[in-house]
């Protein structure tokens, strides 16, 4: 039995008591694909990534990866099996080096038992190097090469948004999940920013799912959307599509003026 | 002469014993960020367990032999309890291992106190006096070794990671509560080395040798040190196991005045160096923390 999808949400709920944030959202990523989740403020995007990513546990529903039922695992398990993610409110290790932020991220690939480390082996050290590697290698792709023994917490802005998508990428996932990766970035940043999302899906060939507010490069980027509005997938299909849906368009601009009286 | 080293080696031998509690302490509290305050009681498992091997279960050989098996029974008894404490508090996020620590600091030396077996409220007297201070920095280098080594490898960027961003630890392919779980057992085992060499030095144990207020110096140590940097942890043992001793030479008012003192220096700190004397960085002495070729 093959899975042709990545990853398959199927009528996932999240309920904070009598709030609930996310009802009964369907979603399927293929392989290389490339998703857009958008949705008003507050319309339980990021939600729904938590409970993609196991930080939350769907109050109903399932997700799967790969046809794996991961909707009662760790988030730690989840991005074993190929799921990276990065978080609205960056979330880097900020005492830590930049190259220390990717060698944690990486380190699950690269194993070295707790004695072989402190005793210093020459499999540790052979792991280590190869870990090592891989991480400044993405650090280049990521043009933060020159940056890797700042600490975390001392990067510009615009880099610490980089540098929170090269730490996901040191996971080695299928699957990346983007939560609003151009807020506060200037035009050219993102201008940039677009350019490198389109570049890490082609390199790498992976599926990407990202949440953003810039229309701009959802519409640029992205293969097919998502619409969510107070925790309901209200449209789904290619941008054009997107753009011309009356249902979209209300939920952005608000009801019509007509409908406004009644 | 000999007067003065009759006095200089057991307070050097303490400082020792003060170092691999700081050095425990740090790992849970400073590297790890878990709130830890029973460090005292982790101290006393170790100590009573080492005391009562040395009374009732030591086979006739030599010194070190024993010390050394005391040692490890002091170690893997005070691991048990902070497995037996991490485990169900550490499942969560919160400050969940800060209230149960505390309890048990307390809890443990109530049942000491009413365990006839260890002596209970007139304590244990007559344990072996196997300690020296040679072995007592015997464990103090092994200790620094390993967590030095253990901080460059992955596992110990794991922990610190923890201790950034325990969500996005997660979330990057680490088991947070696996190395939360470890920073604690780590911790406590060597409080419980610890607590065998120091039952082995006085040869005397009562449950007020234990008391909450340890707990708390030992915290003050490494926060007064920098809490997560490791020669922190170090420095910070010294200073508060020399200074109570230079208090003493100063008259007995002064040395009665040694809480509010405490309480002054830590004002002191948390005005000009909030992050203690050496923030999370490390004095560089032998190149010990150079960090690996980039
Ligand atoms: N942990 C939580 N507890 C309670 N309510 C929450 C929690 N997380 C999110 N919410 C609520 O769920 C709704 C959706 O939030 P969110 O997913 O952050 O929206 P978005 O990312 O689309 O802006 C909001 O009303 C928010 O207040
Ligand atoms: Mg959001």
């Amino acid at each position: 039995m093959s899975h042709p999808y990545i990853l398959e949400a199927d009528q996932i709920t999240m309920k904070f008591g009598g709030l609930t944030a996310v009802n009964k959202l369907s979603l399927k990523i293929l392989p290389g694909d490339l998703v857009g989740l958008i949705g008003p403020n507050g319309a339980g995007k990021t939600t729904a990534f938590n409970m993609l990513t196991g930080i939350y546990h769907p109050t109903e529903g399932e997700v799967r990866l790969l046809g794996e039922n991961i909707s009662k695992l760790r988030p730690y398990q989840i991005t074993k099996r190929g799921v990276a993610r990065t978080f609205q409110n960056i979330r880097l290790f900020k005492e830590m080096t930049v190259l220390e932020n990717l060698l944690v991220a990486g380190q699950s690939t690269y194993q070295s038992g707790l004695i072989s480390s402190i005793l210093k082996t020459s499999q540790f050290k052979k792991n280590e190097e190869a870990l090592r590697n891989h991480c400044l290698e993405l650090l280049k792709i990521f043009k933060l090469e020159k940056k890797s023994q700042f600490l975390s917490k001392n990067l510009p802005y615009g880099e610490q948004r980089r540098l929170e998508i090269a730490r996901a990428m040191a996971t080695s996932p299928q699957l990346l999940l983007l939560d609003e990766p151009a807020a506060g970035m200037n035009p050219q940043e993102t201008k940039e920013l677009t350019e490198l999302i389109r570049f890490i899906r082609n390199h790498f060939k992976m599926a990407i799912l990202l949440i953003e507010h810039d229309m701009g490069l959802v519409m640029d980027v992205c293969d097919r959307i998502s619409v969510l509005d107070y925790g309901e997938l209200i449209a789904y299909g290619n941008p054009k599509e997107i753009q011309n849906n009356p249902k979209v368009i209300e939920a952005y601009l608000g009801p019509k003026e007509e409908e406004k009286d009644l | 002469m000999s007067g003065f080293f009759d006095y200089l080696i057991p307070l050097l031998s303490n400082v020792g014993i003060f170092i691999i509690l700081a050095l425990g302490l740090n790992l849970i509290n400073g590297i790890c960020g878990q709130f830890s305050l029973g460090h005292a009681g982790f101290w006393a498992v170790g100590a009573y367990a080492a005391g009562a091997y040395g009374l009732y279960f030591a086979p006739e050989i030599p010194n070190f032999i024993n010390l050394f098996i005391s040692c490890l029974v002091g170690m893997i008894t005070s691991a048990l309890f902070g497995l037996a404490i991490g485990i169900p508090c550490l499942r969560l996020r919160g400050d969940y291992l800060a209230i149960a620590t505390l309890g048990f600091g307390e809890i443990i030396r109530i049942v000491i106190m009413n365990t006839d077996k260890l002596g209970g409220p007139r304590g244990m007297t007559n344990i072996p006096h196997w300690t020296n201070i040679f072995w007592v920095y015997a464990w103090v280098i092994l200790f620094i070794f390993i967590i030095v080594n253990f901080l460059k490898g992955p596992h110990g960027r794991a922990m610190i990671s923890v201790r950034e961003d325990e969500i996005a630890s997660e979330s990057m392919g680490i088991n947070t509560f696996k190395y939360k779980t470890m920073a604690v057992v780590i911790g406590a085992a060597m409080a419980g080395v610890a607590g065998a060499l120091f039952a082995h030095g006085q040869q005397f144990l009562h449950p007020n040798n234990f008391t909450f207020m340890w707990s708390v110096i030992i915290l003050l140590m490494i926060i007064l040190g920098g809490l997560g940097s490791v020669t922190g942890a170090i420095l910070g043992a010294i200073i508060l196991t020399i200074l109570p001793e230079l208090l003493r030479f100063m008259g007995t008012t002064i040395a009665e005045w040694r809480m509010v003192i405490y309480s002054l220096l830590l004002i002191a700190l948390m005005l000009w160096r909030p992050s203690g004397i050496l923030g999370k960085r490390e004095i560089n002495l032998l190149g010990l923390f150079k960090k690996g070729k980039t």
